[in-house]
């Protein structure tokens, strides 16, 4: 969680996120609201870094939805408004999304997507650049981390030149990637006073007629707009080539590199909805043969054959019939497929065979002392001879669905625990139902899913694993964070039976656990302890000292294997006949030594460091 | 101008991220062209992460397959894990140090011995650097410090990069460890000096073999 570290001559070292928040702060942006999710998230936490401006606010949000409608508010009131979320998060906010495009805006709004090809850490790769498409609402592109800062200066200022929302779509790559970013000098916006306009913000039918037709003339003038050739790039060679390359995003920056080696043209375009229709039909009457390399769905390639249909040109368009539709690009797979269309002999790669039982896959798993995992634990052992359906959800907590503990029966989108608990209940009226969830989306959209179980009384048990942040993607704070809101509080509010237990009190949660599941109606139990990692940095803050290390007292053990098979906490591991702690990883949680049946395992208080 | 390309590898956890930024940032003060890719999310939990240097003329930040000069691995599991990155011949830095995932006490798998993990590196390269960094971290008490023992020793493999620079670099980052972990550094450097002397004399042939 390193930011821009200064660099004395060349630019700063930033990540794509960072380049993309520096941008818009050195535009003028005065509002960035946003849900945490990777790979976006690191826009708004660096400017709640950096930020020293009062007069700038920054929000983590409860969920996308309402992140997009405070960002909303702020634009059409004047102000230079920034939305960040993951792919998914758009989905969330679709809603305010669609109709805030038929409004428009009066300062500018920025709408900061990150798209993850590959599913590094989502549960989908869905392609943002059909959302433009779906709302009239132009999509800008940077290829590299590098371009980056300036792209996203460059959505502002076309915002608030058209008066209409920008997607500025960012994919894993850019938004992760590094490079050296150079700053150009900061601006600030245009002063506005806000004046009441009703005809055009409050939108009954007769007023969204209107805005319909506004937004369309706005669109139209996006499509002029980006004939300027600030928005595309192209390299021509003479005489020129016969393949042409249309591409964009991430893709194309493999294709510069590649154009060192191989014989074709290139025309980039950092718009991709709409597109530069009268530069594109130029290049395209240029080339014989098109190739149009992209990351995910056909989104330019589609849009390209019909702009040939309409206006005749006579060149042969592919892509997806070389390009891969699934998971993200990289040098090699564009390379082959420019070499299979060119006919060119592709480079040999020996390839090494790798024996899986050999090169053992390490999946992700809880943090040594996440109070998660005990959770876990616990919950197994309580429903160790029932029949349970677990309905799991996004966060940390989902690693439950993998071994030892596997307690995910699905896991859909954020908050869909309860709302599945629901429908399970209903299904297997005999069958055990437990959701689990964590604060972070229990605030998001879990609570309203609890409205809906709570109002059909349905036979569940929700546990919500709070740890007061938003972990998975760093410990953002959220509703939890602070006890500023109080979930028990929350759900007996509500209507529900509700219980609250430290997450490391093994024997008390087993047996609430046991007692309660079956008692008619939604039960909630909060199993509350913090977040190792975030409380190990919270400590370091205000220099509390580690708590210790666990030894083992290998008299005691009598490798029942509870701790290391069972709970397998990744600080402990069996070898060679004996329990072996690694200091570096325990944090002395002692969970362990809750667990053990010999009382083998006592702390020992560190003294170095 | 030169290229060069790293892929550091190893467990969530381990430092590969700090690292990577300490060369990058170093890159940039040497003004060289630099491009890097790290992983976040998910994957950071205990899995298996890696994080990407380029510096030269390059555009993206991915390293192709059989694109990477050097892969420096934190775990030697994980330099086979992402052995079809290197180049034939390329060169393998590792600790020896091994990190068992926590799935085999469930799985029951066996975590490969160091020759057979060696026998795979071999398919693609002889040129294999082994560090007991683990254990020369640990020897000054400051087992989080093996990642730098590593990039010591990759300091001497490229003079692509300046120790003076990641030095003081190390310093300004993790101040109150300043004096240990540049401890650390230099016995990484020491240590391939030692034991690996012709990488050493030879490690401006690496870059003068890779022209722009
Ligand atoms: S980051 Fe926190 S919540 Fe996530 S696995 Fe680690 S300790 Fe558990
Ligand atoms: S005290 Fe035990 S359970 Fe907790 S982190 Fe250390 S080894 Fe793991």
């Amino acid at each position: 969680m390193l930011i821009g570290i200064e660099a004395q001559q060349k630019g700063t070292l930033l990540l794509g996120n960072e380049a993309v928040a520096q941008g818009l702060l050195d535009e003028g942006a005065t509002y960035f609201a946003g849900y945490p999710g990777t790979p976006s998230t690191e826009i708004i936490e660096y400017v709640f870094k950096t930020n020293k401006s009062e007069s700038i606010v920054v929000h983590w949000s409860s969920n996308e939805a309402v992140a997009f409608e405070e960002a909303a508010a702020a634009a059409i009131s004047g102000e230079y408004a920034v939305f960040t979320a993951k792919h998914v998060g758009l989905n969330v906010a679709a809603d305010p999304f669609m109709t805030l495009a038929y409004m428009g805006v009066r300062g500018a709004m920025v709408i900061c997507v990150a798209d993850d090809p590959s599913m590094h850490s989502s549960q989908n790769e869905q392609d943002t650049r059909w959302y433009g498409r779906l709302a009239h609402l132009p999509v800008l592109e940077p290829t590299d981390p590098e371009n980056a800062y300036e792209w996203a200066r460059r959505a502002l200022q076309l915002s608030y030149k058209i008066k209409l929302p920008v997607i500025l779509r960012l994919t894993t790559r850019v938004s992760h990637g590094l490079s050296s970013i150079k700053f150009a000098p900061p601006i600030s916006k245009p002063k506005q006073d806000y004046t009441k306009d009703p005809s055009r913000f409050v939108s009954l039918p007769s007023n969204a007629r209107k805005n319909k037709l506004r937004l369309n003339k706005a669109f139209s003038e996006v499509e002029e707009e980006i004939e300027n050739p600030i928005y595309y790039k192209k390299s021509l060679s003479t005489p020129q080539h016969s393949l042409g390359i249309i591409s964009a995003g991430t893709a194309a920056s493999y294709c510069e590199e590649l154009q060192a080696d191989l014989p074709f043209d290139l025309f980039i375009s950092y718009v991709t909805h709409p597109l530069p229709k009268n530069a594109l039909t130029k290049f395209m009457q240029q080339h014989s043969e098109i190739l149009v390399v992209e990351e995910l769905d056909p989104v330019i390639e589609g849009d390209l054959k019909q702009l040939a249909y309409e206006r005749k040109i006579e060149t042969n368009i592919v892509g997806k019939q070389y390009i891969p539709l699934n998971y993200e690009l990289g040098l090699e797979n564009i390379e082959n497929a420019i070499r299979d269309l060119l006919g060119l002999e592709k480079p040999e790669v020996i390839e090494i065979p790798l024996n899986n039982s050999d090169i053992i896959v390490r999946p992700p798993t809880f943090c040594a002392g996440c109070p998660h995992r005990a959770t876990y634990y616990d919950l197994n052992k309580a429903l160790k001879h029932q029949d349970v359906i677990f309905s799991n959800d996004i966060g940390c907590y989902s690693l439950g669905a993998l071994p030892p503990f596997n307690d995910a029966d699905s896991l859909l989108c954020m908050g869909a625990s309860i709302g599945m608990a629901v429908g399970y209940s209903e299904i297997f009226p005999d069958k055990t139902i437990v959701a689990t969830i964590g604060d972070s989306t229990f605030w998001h959209s879990g609570v309203t899913a609890l409205s809906n179980a709570i109002w059909h009384n349905s036979n569940i048990l929700v546990v919500v694993m709070d740890n007061s942040t938003t972990a998975m993607t760093g410990t953002q704070e959220n509703p939890s964070t602070n006890n500023t809101l109080n979930i028990l509080e929350t759900a007996k509010g509500m209507g529900a039976l509700a219980w609250q237990v430290n997450s490391f009190e093994n024997k008390e949660l087993v047996q609430i656990i046991r007692e309660k599941v079956k008692l008619p109606g939604v039960k909630v139990l909060v199993a509350k302890q913090p977040c190792v990692i975030y409380e190990n940095h919270l400590n370091k803050e205000r220099e509390i000292p580690p708590k210790g290390v666990i030894k083992v007292d290998m008299d005691k053990c009598t490798l029942c294997e509870l701790c290391v098979s069972d709970l397998n906490c990744s600080a402990l591991s069996l070898q060679n006949g004996e329990i072996i702690v690694d200091g570096a990883q325990c944090n002395g949680c002692e969970f362990c030594a809750t667990i053990c049946p010999r009382d083998a395992f006592s702390l020992e208080v560190r003294t170095n460091e | 101008m030169n290229n060069l390309q790293i892929n550091i590898v190893g467990v969530g956890g381990q430092g590969t991220i700090s690292i990577g930024r300490l060369l990058l940032q170093t890159g940039l003060i040497q003004e060289y062209n630099i491009r890097g890719n790290e992983t976040h999310g998910m994957s950071q939990r205990g899995g298996s992460v890696n994080f990407q240097v380029r510096v030269g003329q390059f555009k993206g930040v991915l390293i192709p397959n059989s694109g990477a000069d050097i892969i420096l691995a934190t775990e030697p599991m994980e330099a086979v894990r992402w052995i079809n990155s290197l180049k034939p011949d390329g060169i393998v830095i590792s600790d020896k140090h091994a990190v068992i995932p926590a799935i085999v006490n469930v799985t029951k798998q066996k975590y490969p011995k160091l020759e057979k993990l060696i026998d795979y590196v071999r398919m693609k390269t002889n040129n294999i650097i082994l560090i007991p960094a683990m254990k020369i971290a640990r020897s000054y008490n400051n087992d989080k410090a093996a990642n730098l023992v590593l990039l010591g020793a990759l300091l001497q493999v490229t003079p692509l990069f300046d120790p003076n620079i990641l030095r003081s670099l190390i310093k300004e980052k993790w101040p109150r460890m300043a004096e240990s972990n540049t401890i650390c550094f230099d016995a990484g450097i020491r240590y391939v000096q030692t034991n690996y002397p012709d990488y050493v004399k030879n490690r401006s042939k690496l870059i003068q073999d890779n022209p722009v």
